[in-house]
C-alpha cells in the first residue's frame, strides 16, 4: 500500500480506537436506563453543544457539502446555509419547550402531548425510517473514504464503521456517546482547519485564480477509473490516453476530445497529464467562471431547487431524531436554548471552513469532476496541493481522521437515537434490550449500505431532511404552539407528509426521476410535502376539535413556563405527580 | 401538582433554584435568618420552645394579630395581598365603619380558581382530612381576605414539597399601630408548609381573650404558623377600615362553637355566620378585642357574632395547641397562588398562560420570518440581477462572501438575540406569577 494510503489508514484507525476507548470509559458510569438514554441530564451546555455539533456534522457535512461546492459552485452554498438555518429554527420553535416536555424521544413527546398510542406508533415508524435513511449514506460514505484513501474495497469501510459504532453504543449508550461526540467534533474541526489553512496559504502565494473562463486544470498526472458511465462536457480541446470505450468506440491510447459532449463507459481508464483541462460532467458548470457565479442553471428550476433546499433544511433539522434526542441531555429548557446557540456558533464556524476547502478543491482536486462523484473532494485536496510530499500525506491522513470521526459521530448518534426509540417503543423495557436495540438499529442500514449502490450525498441528505420536514416538523411546531392540535390531526398530517416525501425519496434513490419540473419536485419534495402536511394537520385537527386532549392547557403551560416555577417534570421520573 | 394555599408563605429557606421570588417575601426583613437552614427535629424543638416563649412574651408569629404597621416587623414577610389590596376575587369591602352584623360571605376564590388548593389552615376541611396541623388560631379570617380559595373538598395533600402560598391577607396596612416583633419562631413556623396529617395535633397557643393585652401590646402567644390573615384584628375604633373587611371582633366574639376535637382541626377561628367557616389562622393576638381565637372549630356553622373579647374557657385549651411541622419543605418550587391559578386554568391563569405562549410565539415567528425573508430574497436577487454575482468585495465574490461566510455570524447573532428575548419574556411571566 502506498504511503499516503497507509497514513490515512492509520489515522482512521486511531480515531476509531480512541472513540471506542472514550466510549468504554463511559460504560462504567452508565448503569441505569436513564443513564443510558439521556446521559442522566448531567452534561453541561458546552459539552452538550460540542456533542450536538459533533453529531450534526456528519459525513454529509464533512465530505458531501465540499463535494457539492466543487461541482456546482456558488449554487451549492445554499446547502450548508439551509442546515444552519434549520438549527436556528430549532432554537426558535422547539428547543426549550421540547426539553421541558420531559420526553425522551419524539414519539414520547407525541404521546405526552396528545395521549395517543396510535400517533406514537406512527412516529416511531417514521423515526426509524428517517434514521435509517440518514444512516445509509453515512455508512456508504465510510466506505468511500476508505476506498479513496487506501484503495481497500468499499464494503470493508462500511463494515468497519458499523462495527465501531456498534461497540461504542452498546458499551455506554448515550453518555459515552456524548463524550465521544464531543471529542469527534474537535477532531473534525482540527482535521478541517489545519489543512484548509495550510492549503489556503499555498493558494494565496500561488498565482492561481478562480476567475478563469477556462475549465479547471489537473494539478498532477491523474488516472481516472470510470465506474459508472460518464457523460462529460469539454470546453477546450483536450488530449489524453484512454483504455476502454470512449464515445462509443473502443480505444487504447491517445484520444483527443474537441469541445462538446463526450462519453466514457464504465470500466474505462482515462489518463490525463498535468495541466490538461478537466472535462466536467454534464450538468455542472464546465468553466471556473461559471462555477464562480450563482444561478448557473436554468433559472426557474434552479430557483425551485434552491427554495426547496432551503425549506427542507430550515424545517427538517428539527425533525431529525439524532438531533432531537440530544436535547434531552440538557439540564433544563434554558440550558437547551443556550447550548443550541453554542451549536450554531460551532457548526457555523465549521461550515465556513468547509466552504473554503470546497472552493479550494476546485483547484486541487478537479479530477473528480469527470465522473461527477465529488464526495471525496476534501480527502484529495492535501495530496493535490502538495503532491508526493510528506506534508500532503500528513494532511491527507488528518482529513481522513476527520472523515472517520464524522462518520462515527453521526452514525453512533443515529444508532443511539434509533435504539432508544426501538427500546422504549418496541422492545419496551430492560437494559439488556437497549443493547439489542442498538444491534438492530445498526444491522438494518448496514445491510442496506452493503447491498445498495452508492448514492450521491447531495441528493440523499436533502431528501432525508425533506422527510423530516414533512413529518416531524409540523408535529413539533403545532404540538408545541397550537392548543388545537388533536391526535387524529397529527396522525393525518404525519402520514400525508411522510408518504409524499417517502415516495419521492424512493423514486429518487432507486429510479431515475424525469428531467423536468416534476422531476425536480420529486427530487426535492419539501416545497410540496411540507405545506401539505401542515394543512392536513390543521384541517383535520379542526374537524376533530372535540378530541383535544384534556389538560392541554396544563401541558402547554409546562412546555412554556420557565423552570423556576417548578412545573416541569421528567417523563420517566417516578416521583412525578 | 398541588399547592398549599393556607396562606403559609414558602419555606423559610429559599431553595437554590428559586428565583428572587421567595426572597421578596422576606423583603421586609427576615428576622429569622438563622432558622432557615435548620431542619428536622432539632428545629422543631427549638420552634416549639420559641413559640412557648413567644406566647408568654405576647408577641406572635405570623399569625399574630397586629395593627397594620407591625406586620412587617412581626413576620418580616410580606403577604401578597393585604387587606388594602386584596387579590383578585376578593369580595368588595363592606361599608367602612359599618358594623357588620352579618358576616359577609366568605371571600370567593379568584375567578375560575378551582384547583386543588388546600383550604387555609383551620379550615374545617382540614379536619375532615385529618389535617391536624392547622393553626389553631382562633380569630376568624377577615372576610375580605381573598386568600385561599374557599373550597369544600380537601385539596390533594402534598405534604412537603409545596409550601403554602403566601397568605394574601398577611399584610395589613401599616397604620401606626406599633407592632411587636414576632418571635422568631413564629415566622419560621409560619413559613413551613402545613404538615401532613401525621403531625401531632397542633396545640395552638391561642391566647385566651383574657390574656390579650390591649391592642397596642404585642400579640400574645404564638399560634403556629398557618396561613392567617395578619391584618385581621384591629381595634375597631382604630381600624375602621379593617373592620369593614374582617369579621368584626364583636361579631366574632362569643364564638362558642364546639370544643375542638382531639387533634383535629386546630383551627378555631370564628366564622362569619353566613360564610363558610372562615378558618383562617388569624394572628391571634393582634388586639385584645380581636382575640377571637376562642372560636372553637366551628367549621360548618355560621358563627354568631360574639364579642371577641369573650373569655372563653375553651380558648385556653385551644390555645394550647401548637402547630407542629414535622417535615421541612423540600421540593423544587414554591407554587404561589398565581401559579396554581395558571395550573388550574382559572381566568387569570388562562390569561397569563395564553399571554406567555402568545408572546413567545410572536417572538419566534418574528425571528423566523426575518430569517426567511433575508435568506429567501437572496436567490431572487441573484437570479434577477446577475451582475450581483460578479461584484467583488475584499477580493471575494459577493455571493461567496454572503452565503459562505457572512450568513453564519448572522444566524448566530439572531439565535443569540432570540434567546435573550425569549428569556426576558419568561422572566416577565415568572415575575408576574410569583409576584
Amino acid at each position: 500500500m502506498e504511503t499516503p494510503a497507509l497514513i490515512a489508514l492509520i489515522a482512521i484507525a486511531l480515531v476509531g480506537v480512541v472513540s471506542a476507548v472514550i466510549g468504554s470509559l463511559g460504560v462504567r458510569v452508565a448503569r441505569s436506563t436513564s443513564d443510558f438514554l439521556v446521559a442522566s441530564r448531567t452534561v453541561g451546555p458546552v459539552a452538550n453543544a460540542s456533542a450536538i455539533s459533533g453529531e450534526y456534522l456528519s459525513a454529509a457535512s464533512f465530505l458531501g457539502i465540499a463535494g457539492i461546492i466543487l461541482k456546482e459552485g456558488a449554487d451549492a452554498l445554499w446547502y450548508p446555509v439551509a442546515f444552519v438555518a434549520g438549527y436556528l429554527a430549532l432554537l426558535l420553535f422547539v428547543a426549550a419547550p421540547l426539553r421541558r416536555s420531559g420526553a425522551y424521544t419524539v414519539p414520547d413527546f407525541a404521546e405526552a402531548r396528545l395521549h395517543s398510542p396510535a400517533l406514537r406508533r406512527v412516529c416511531t415508524a417514521f423515526v426509524l425510517v428517517i434514521g435509517w435513511l440518514y444512516l445509509l449514506p453515512q455508512l456508504q460514505g465510510a466506505g468511500l473514504a476508505l476506498t479513496t484513501m487506501t484503495g481497500l474495497p468499499a464494503w470493508s469501510g462500511v463494515a468497519a464503521a458499523g462495527a465501531v459504532v456498534l461497540l461504542t453504543v452498546v458499551g455506554g449508550g448515550m453518555r459515552s456517546i456524548t463524550f465521544v461526540q464531543a471529542f469527534q467534533y474537535w477532531v473534525k474541526l482540527m482535521a478541517i482547519a489545519v489543512p484548509t489553512v495550510i492549503v489556503l496559504g499555498l493558494f494565496s502565494f500561488s498565482s492561481s485564480s478562480f476567475d478563469r473562463p477556462n475549465a479547471p486544470q489537473f494539478v498532477n498526472d491523474t488516472t481516472i477509473a470510470v465506474r459508472t458511465d460518464a457523460v462529460v462536457q469539454v470546453v477546450e480541446p483536450v488530449q489524453f490516453r484512454a483504455y476502454g470505450i470512449v464515445d462509443g468506440r473502443g480505444v487504447d491510447g491517445f484520444v483527443r476530445w474537441e469541445a462538446g459532449e463526450h462519453t466514457a463507459l464504465k470500466g474505462t481508464t482515462l489518463q490525463f497529464s498535468r495541466g490538461a483541462p478537466v472535462p466536467v460532467v454534464v450538468g455542472s458548470p464546465p468553466t471556473d467562471r461559471e462555477w464562480l457565479e450563482p444561478m448557473t442553471g436554468e433559472s426557474s428550476t434552479q430557483l425551485l431547487e434552491i427554495y426547496s433546499i432551503l425549506l427542507a433544511g430550515f424545517l427538517g433539522t428539527m425533525g431529525l431524531p439524532h438531533v432531537l434526542v440530544r436535547f434531552y441531555t440538557n439540564a433544563d429548557g434554558r440550558a437547551a436554548r443556550w447550548s443550541t446557540v453554542i451549536v450554531l456558533a460551532m457548526i457555523g464556524f465549521f461550515y465556513i471552513l468547509i466552504t473554503l476547502v470546497g472552493a479550494l478543491s476546485r483547484l486541487y482536486a478537479p479530477q473528480l469532476l469527470v465522473t461527477g462523484n465529488t464526495d471525496a473532494a476534501v480527502l484529495l485536496v492535501p495530496t493535490g496541493a502538495f503532491p508526493n510530499d510528506w506534508l500532503g500525506w500528513t494532511l491527507g491522513g488528518l482529513i481522513s481522521a476527520g472523515a472517520a470521526a464524522a462518520f462515527l459521530s453521526t452514525s453512533s448518534g443515529l444508532v443511539v437515537s434509533l435504539a432508544g426509540v426501538l427500546f422504549t417503543d418496541i422492545l419496551r423495557g430492560k437494559l439488556k434490550d437497549f443493547r439489542l436495540a442498538a444491534v438492530i438499529a445498526t444491522a438494518v442500514p448496514l445491510a442496506l449500505a452493503l447491498g445498495v449502490s452508492r448514492l450521491d450525498f447531495a441528493l440523499t441528505v436533502p431528501l432525508v431532511f425533506a422527510v423530516a420536514a414533512a413529518t416531524f416538523c409540523p408535529l413539533l411546531v403545532l404540538g408545541i404552539w397550537w392548543r388545537g392540535l388533536t391526535a387524529r390531526g397529527a396522525v393525518a398530517g404525519v402520514l400525508v407528509g411522510g408518504i409524499l416525501s417517502g415516495i419521492s425519496t424512493g423514486i429518487t434513490m432507486f429510479a431515475t426521476p424525469p428531467d423536468n419540473l416534476l422531476g425536480v419536485l420529486l427530487e426535492r419534495p419539501a416545497a410540496v410535502a411540507v405545506p401539505l402536511a401542515f394543512l392536513t394537520m390543521i384541517i383535520v385537527s379542526k374537524l376533530t376539535k372535540a378530541q383535544i386532549p384534556d389538560g392541554v392547557d396544563g401541558t402547554l403551560l409546562r412546555l412554556h413556563a420557565p423552570e423556576r416555577l417548578g412545573l416541569s417534570h421528567d417523563r420517566l421520573d417516578p416521583r412525578r405527580p | 401538582m398541588s399547592t398549599f394555599t393556607d396562606g403559609a408563605p414558602p419555606s423559610v429557606a429559599p431553595e437554590p433554584e428559586d428565583g428572587p421570588g421567595p426572597d421578596r417575601r422576606f423583603a421586609e426583613g427576615d428576622e429569622q435568618p438563622g432558622e432557615q437552614g435548620e431542619s428536622g427535629s432539632l428545629w422543631l424543638r427549638e420552634e416549639i420552645q420559641r413559640r412557648i416563649a413567644a406566647k408568654s412574651s405576647g408577641t406572635s408569629g405570623r399569625h399574630a394579630r397586629r395593627g397594620g404597621s407591625g406586620i412587617s416587623s412581626t413576620t418580616g414577610y410580606v403577604p401578597r395581598h393585604s387587606e388594602a389590596t386584596p387579590g383578585p376575587g376578593a369580595p368588595p369591602p363592606a361599608p367602612v365603619g359599618g358594623g357588620m352584623t352579618v358576616m359577609p360571605p366568605r371571600p370567593q376564590p379568584p375567578a375560575g380558581f378551582n384547583g386543588p388548593v388546600p383550604p387555609p389552615p383551620g379550615w374545617p376541611d382540614r379536619t375532615q382530612r385529618g389535617r391536624a396541623a392547622i393553626e389553631s388560631t382562633a380569630p376568624a379570617p377577615p372576610v375580605g381576605w381573598s386568600g385561599p380559595p374557599q373550597r369544600v373538598e380537601p385539596p390533594p395533600v402534598v405534604p412537603s414539597p409545596l409550601p403554602p402560598p403566601v397568605p394574601p391577607g398577611q399584610q395589613p396596612a401599616a397604620n401606626g399601630r406599633p407592632q411587636p416583633a414576632p418571635p422568631t419562631g413564629a415566622a419560621a413556623a409560619r413559613l413551613l408548609s402545613p404538615p401532613p396529617s401525621t403531625t401531632n395535633p397542633p396545640s395552638t397557643p391561642i391566647r385566651p381573650l383574657t390574656q390579650l393585652p390591649p391592642p397596642t401590646t404585642p400579640p400574645p402567644g404564638e399560634e403556629p404558623g398557618a396561613a392567617t390573615t395578619p391584618m385581621v384584628a384591629h381595634p375597631p375604633k382604630e381600624r375602621v377600615l379593617w373592620r369593614a373587611r374582617m369579621t368584626l371582633p364583636q361579631e366574632q366574639a362569643g364564638e362558642t362553637g364546639a370544643p375542638p376535637e382531639n387533634g383535629e382541626v386546630v383551627w378555631t377561628a370564628r366564622t362569619p355566620p353566613t360564610t363558610r367557616p372562615a378558618r383562617f389562622a388569624l394572628p391571634t393576638q393582634r388586639t385584645g378585642e380581636l382575640e377571637v381565637v376562642d372560636a372553637p372549630p366551628d367549621r360548618a356553622q355560621p358563627v354568631a357574632a360574639a364579642p371577641v373579647e369573650e373569655d372563653d374557657p375553651d380558648a385556653e385549651l385551644r390555645a394550647r395547641r401548637v402547630r407542629v411541622v414535622l417535615a421541612e419543605r423540600k421540593g423544587v418550587a414554591k407554587p404561589v397562588r398565581t401559579v396554581v391559578d395558571i395550573q388550574e386554568g382559572t381566568g387569570v391563569g388562562e390569561l397569563l398562560r395564553s399571554n406567555l405562549i402568545g408572546s413567545q410565539l410572536t417572538v419566534a415567528l418574528r425571528f423566523a420570518v426575518g430569517v426567511a425573508l433575508t435568506l429567501g430574497v437572496l436567490p431572487l436577487l441573484f437570479a434577477l440581477f446577475p451582475e450581483l454575482g460578479r461584484v467583488e468585495v475584499i477580493g471575494i465574490r459577493l455571493p461567496w462572501l454572503l452565503l459562505g461566510v457572512a450568513v453564519y455570524p448572522f444566524l448566530l447573532g439572531l439565535g443569540w438575540w432570540h434567546t435573550r428575548t425569549a428569556e426576558r419574556v419568561e422572566q416577565n411571566f415568572a415575575d408576574h406569577v410569583q409576584d
